[in-house]
């Protein structure tokens, strides 16, 4: 079996020979450039030009080309996919960018058995393509160019930029006459003082949910900070809050700002750790176990802010069992109607976000509340603008419809 | 320092994840990728904490057998079970760890999920009145959608007449529109608002105006 | 107390019990009610796989727990057996820890009804932790991501594979989820890659999904049992081929309760001592 094996390979270089000694019939002109539809600064295309005369070897048939890499300090070559033997560009991909390397680019024409041999060679698994030693074309050295921008989001960055810049400036100019600004009566976040007051008065513990999302979403960080000033105000009275979480890093930054919150209300020694705890990452074993602890401790509130899925309801419908206060705060807009239906308050979307401002009146806090909604008005009369423009462009023609449509589709992502 | 190590890191944590959704250069995407990897390693051992807690507080109810203490000595039982024969014994297709996944949490998981049909319809019940013109509207819209989810409901309704075929070729259609078009004007309004809070938020972060999550200071009362 | 008062203040175990035998008495009796036209954005999913050709990729992302299986798993199943009966290769992922199991059985299940093998006609590559990251990963590498199907096998050598490295390679990816990773897959494979997607999900996602449906980010969506039992219809399974189809009996019974509950509430609202006084 091994000498026939040997036998078949010494074929396949006896038959791949030519290829050593011959220079003519390699791909010319090779070049390679950047792939401009490649951003990332990792892909290069490589082009050629055929050679005249094709070398032709008795016995076999070309398949391709092999392009090949290496490193320019590199002694191997590392091969890529085959291309197709009429092909004069290929891509070369992974080139990584980082640490800035050179590259070299070669090429090769790839050989195999031609007709019954190599069906026979491929039948009994030995190799059929003739590559040993075979001449290369190179180029290089090379470098890929990655994007320092993506062009498509110029339309994001121009608005991002626009929106921070609002609220910064609003902030700056505001935050001194912040008392002077309105903000609507919430009617949600003024019960939170009620729910505590009938906490204290009831002797029961207050149950507060901070969303089943992790700590990495917006929503759960709105969620912590409005625990901060729950535990804040609930210290003053010694209430305890029960705090089960979903997520060990939220339960662990949750533990930290209630411990803070007992320290600022002059009650360090009233903190205990153990309320606020892990139960499962588990979406309804979690709420499982959140039901049997309403269902035992009978707490007197019960707080939901942050991200819910189909728990939602499940929850407050416990709640509202055990005749608990219940106050929901939310952006899962699919969960809001569950909430609306089951608790007595609810804070809707944006709400939520602006609890801590509301809650505290600490005057940067205010000043922002006020950018964003300049920066709301804005996005609404742009939103009108470009309905317009949108309806006219399809409506009209000439050279005002055509500005009309190219601000459409600035606005498109 | 205690303050603003972390408020430096969170400024520079925060701008360079702004800044790299624009940059699309390799550098740029392994640097974001490399942090989400930091991440996920927090995480991991944050689980750590997480597991100490669970035990403690059911240890803590057995030790004291507070009311229902016997629930934690089963809640304890239960995780030690699938640790001991999830990393003894392996958790590939027939493993006991498999088999418990299966028979135990699969129908527990789906018995919790399941509960919610139960509160749905006794919160409809309780709560759903046509108080107002706007309630009415969101009643009648509410129907017309649960219609058109199961159109087959109005053939029982209405027995295979003339009326009953209109209504149940009809219905989805017009429950097609409320979710295509009142509702997704609506929602999308609310995802206005949503963005432009969490924008809000996660700037006032960014930039150290709101620190009452690393105590102290501004957002305070 | 007149009766409306009373009926007002029903306890609610007995709306539980009405609901249970709702559900349970079309299940026991085997019930089965006509659906009606299927939903476009259903017909859009099945229209796009059978725009396909034979040996074309499909790549489904089994998102869901168990607590969503009966409302996600009766589309899974009748959207891999309708690519594997058209000759497609069916490749299957998942980002939730909790899919393993469901995937597995899913695939095994219907590669065996259908006659297809495992490793030429679709595979499991298995559950991989990162949500987003293995999204992105995948777009440059599927088999870096997953050097190994799940129960172990070489990527790289199975026939199913062969080809196929990123989603370049993929003609359709569909992602049955419950939460949120719909909009990682949009945001990563759709917007990043031009990956063509289309989404099963649960009927109380509809609303979130609908916006990516217009702007044509989703080529369909398959909506909740309704969507499983509607796919199953243009299929032409029947019976316990047919899960969504036996579900959606029950679902339909439910909703009219519910209908009934809510029309009888109001009545007795509008009629109770309390509502005059």
């Amino acid at each position: 079996m091994k000498t026939t094996r040997l036998w078949a390979i010494g074929l396949s270089v006896l038959l791949a020979a030519p290829l050593c000694l011959a220079q003519a019939g390699l791909p010319t002109n090779l070049q390679a450039a950047d792939d401009p539809e490649e951003p990332r600064g990792t892909q290069m295309i490589v082009s050629w030009d055929a050679p005249e005369e094709p070398l032709q070897i008795p016995g076999m048939e070309m398949i391709g080309h092999r392009i090949l890499v290496r490193r320019v300090d590199a002694e191997e070559w590392q091969p890529s996919p085959l291309v197709p033997p009429d092909a004069t560009s290929a891509p070369v991909a992974d080139l990584k960018p980082w640490p800035w390397p050179e590259w070299e680019i070669g090429i090769r024409p790839e050989y195999q058995l031609a007709g019954a041999p190599a069906a026979v060679f491929r039948t009994m698994g030995w190799p059929m393509t003739s590559t040993v030693a075979a001449p290369v074309a190179e180029v290089g050295p090379v470098r890929p160019e990655g994007n320092w921008f993506n062009t498509d989001y110029t339309n994001v960055l121009v608005l991002t930029l626009l929106f921070c810049t609002i609220v910064i400036a609003t902030i700056y100019y505001v935050r001194g006459r912040a008392e002077e600004i309105y903000i609507r009566p919430i009617a949600g976040l003024e019960a939170v003082n009620d729910a505590i007051g009938r906490a204290t008065e009831m002797g029961k513990p207050i149950v507060y949910v901070s969303g089943l999302t992790g700590i990495g979403d917006v929503a759960t960080i709105a969620a912590m900070l409005i625990l901060g000033h729950l535990a804040r105000r609930s210290a003053a009275y010694e209430t305890e809050v029960l705090v089960p979480c979903q997520d060990p890093l939220v339960m662990a930054t949750e533990r930290e700002i209630v411990r803070q919150a007992y320290t600022e209300a002059g009650k360090p020694d009233a903190y205990r750790p153990e309320s606020i705890f892990f139960v499962t990452d588990s979406q309804f074993g979690y709420v499982a176990a959140v039901d049997g602890i309403m269902l035992r401790e009978k707490p007197a509130a019960c707080f939901y802010m942050g991200y819910f899925f189909a728990e939602a309801l499940i929850l407050a419908e416990t709640g509202n069992q055990t005749g608990a206060i219940q106050i929901a705060g939310t952006d899962a807009d699919t969960q809001l109607p569950f909430f609306i239906t089951a608790c007595d308050y609810t804070l809707m979307g944006e709400e939520l976000y602006a609890a801590s401002a509301y809650l505290s009146r600490q005057p940067l806090l205010v000043a922002q509340l006020r950018g964003q909604d300049i920066a709301k008005t804005l996005i609404a009369a742009l939103l009108i603008a470009t309905v317009a423009a949108a309806t006219y462009a399809a409506v009209a023609t000439g050279a005002l419809a055509d500005a009309a449509a190219q601000l459409v589709q600035w606005f498109t992502v | 320092m205690r303050l603003q190590v972390p408020l430096l890191i969170t400024f520079l944590g925060g701008v360079f994840m702004a800044v790299q959704f624009f940059v699309p250069h390799e550098l740029g995407q392994t640097a974001f990728a490399e942090l989400l990897n930091w991440g996920r390693i927090v995480a991991a051992f944050a689980l750590v904490l997480g597991i100490q807690s669970l035990l403690r507080t059911h240890i803590e109810k057995i030790r004291r057998q507070r009311e229902d203490w016997h629930y934690s000595a089963v809640a304890i039982a239960a995780f030690v079970l699938m640790v001991v024969i999830g990393i003894g014994f392996g958790h590939g297709e027939g493993s006991g760890f498999d088999w418990l996944f299966r028979h135990v949490q699969v129908p527990l998981d789906a018995t919790m999920f399941a509960l919610l049909a139960f509160f749905i319809a006794s919160a409809a019940f309780r709560t759903f009145r046509a108080r107002s013109t706007e309630a009415t509207l969101l009643l009648v819209a509410a129907i017309i959608v649960m219609l058109g989810r199961v159109p087959s409901t109005l053939l029982v309704i209405f027995g295979d007449t003339g009326a009953g075929q209109w209504l149940h070729a009809t219905m989805p259609d017009v429950s097609e529109w409320i979710m295509n078009f009142p509702t997704v004007a609506g929602k999308r309004g609310i995802l206005f608002g949503v963005a432009l809070g969490s924008i809000a938020t996660a700037l006032r972060i960014i930039l150290g105006i709101e620190r009452s999550h690393l105590g102290g200071g501004g957002g305070g009362e | 107390m007149n009766f409306w008062d009373r009926l007002l203040a029903l306890d609610r175990r007995y709306v539980f019990i009405g609901i249970a035998l709702a559900v349970t008495i079309p299940i026991i009796t085997a019930l089965t009610l006509p659906l009606g036209e299927p939903a476009p954005p259903t017909v859009a999913v099945y229209e796009f796989i059978e725009g396909l050709e034979p040996g074309d990729v499909v790549m489904v992302a089994i998102d869901y727990s168990p607590s969503s299986m009966p409302e996600l798993h009766p589309q899974a199943i009748a959207l891999v057996r309708h690519a594997l009966q058209k000759d497609l290769r069916v490749i299957s992922v998942t980002l939730n820890p909790q899919g393993t199991a469901l995937a597995r059985d899913l695939m095994a299940r219907v590669g065996a009804e259908v006659g297809a093998e495992d490793g030429v006609d679709y595979v499991h590559l298995g559950f991989k932790p990162g949500g987003s990251q293995v999204i992105l990963g995948m777009g440059e590498s599927i088999r870096q991501v997953y050097p190994t199907t799940a129960d172990g096998r070489p990527t790289g050598t199975l026939p199913v594979m062969e080809g196929v490295n990123t989603y370049a390679d993929i003609a359709l990816l569909v992602d049955f989820a419950a939460g949120n990773l719909p909009f990682a897959w949009i945001a990563y494979a759709g917007e990043r890659y031009n990956q063509d997607l289309a989404a099963g999900i649960t009927a109380v996602m509809a609303t979130d999904l609908y916006p990516y449906l217009q702007s044509g980010q989703l080529v369909g969506v398959i909506n909740g049992l309704k969507g499983a039992a509607e796919y199953e219809v243009l299929l032409g399974v029947e019976g316990l081929q047919a899960p969504g189809m036996l579900g959606m009996s029950a679902q339909s019974i439910a909703h009219l309760l519910i209908i009934f509950l809510v029309i009888f509430g109001n009545i007795a609202y509008f009629a109770s001592s309390r509502r005059r006084r």
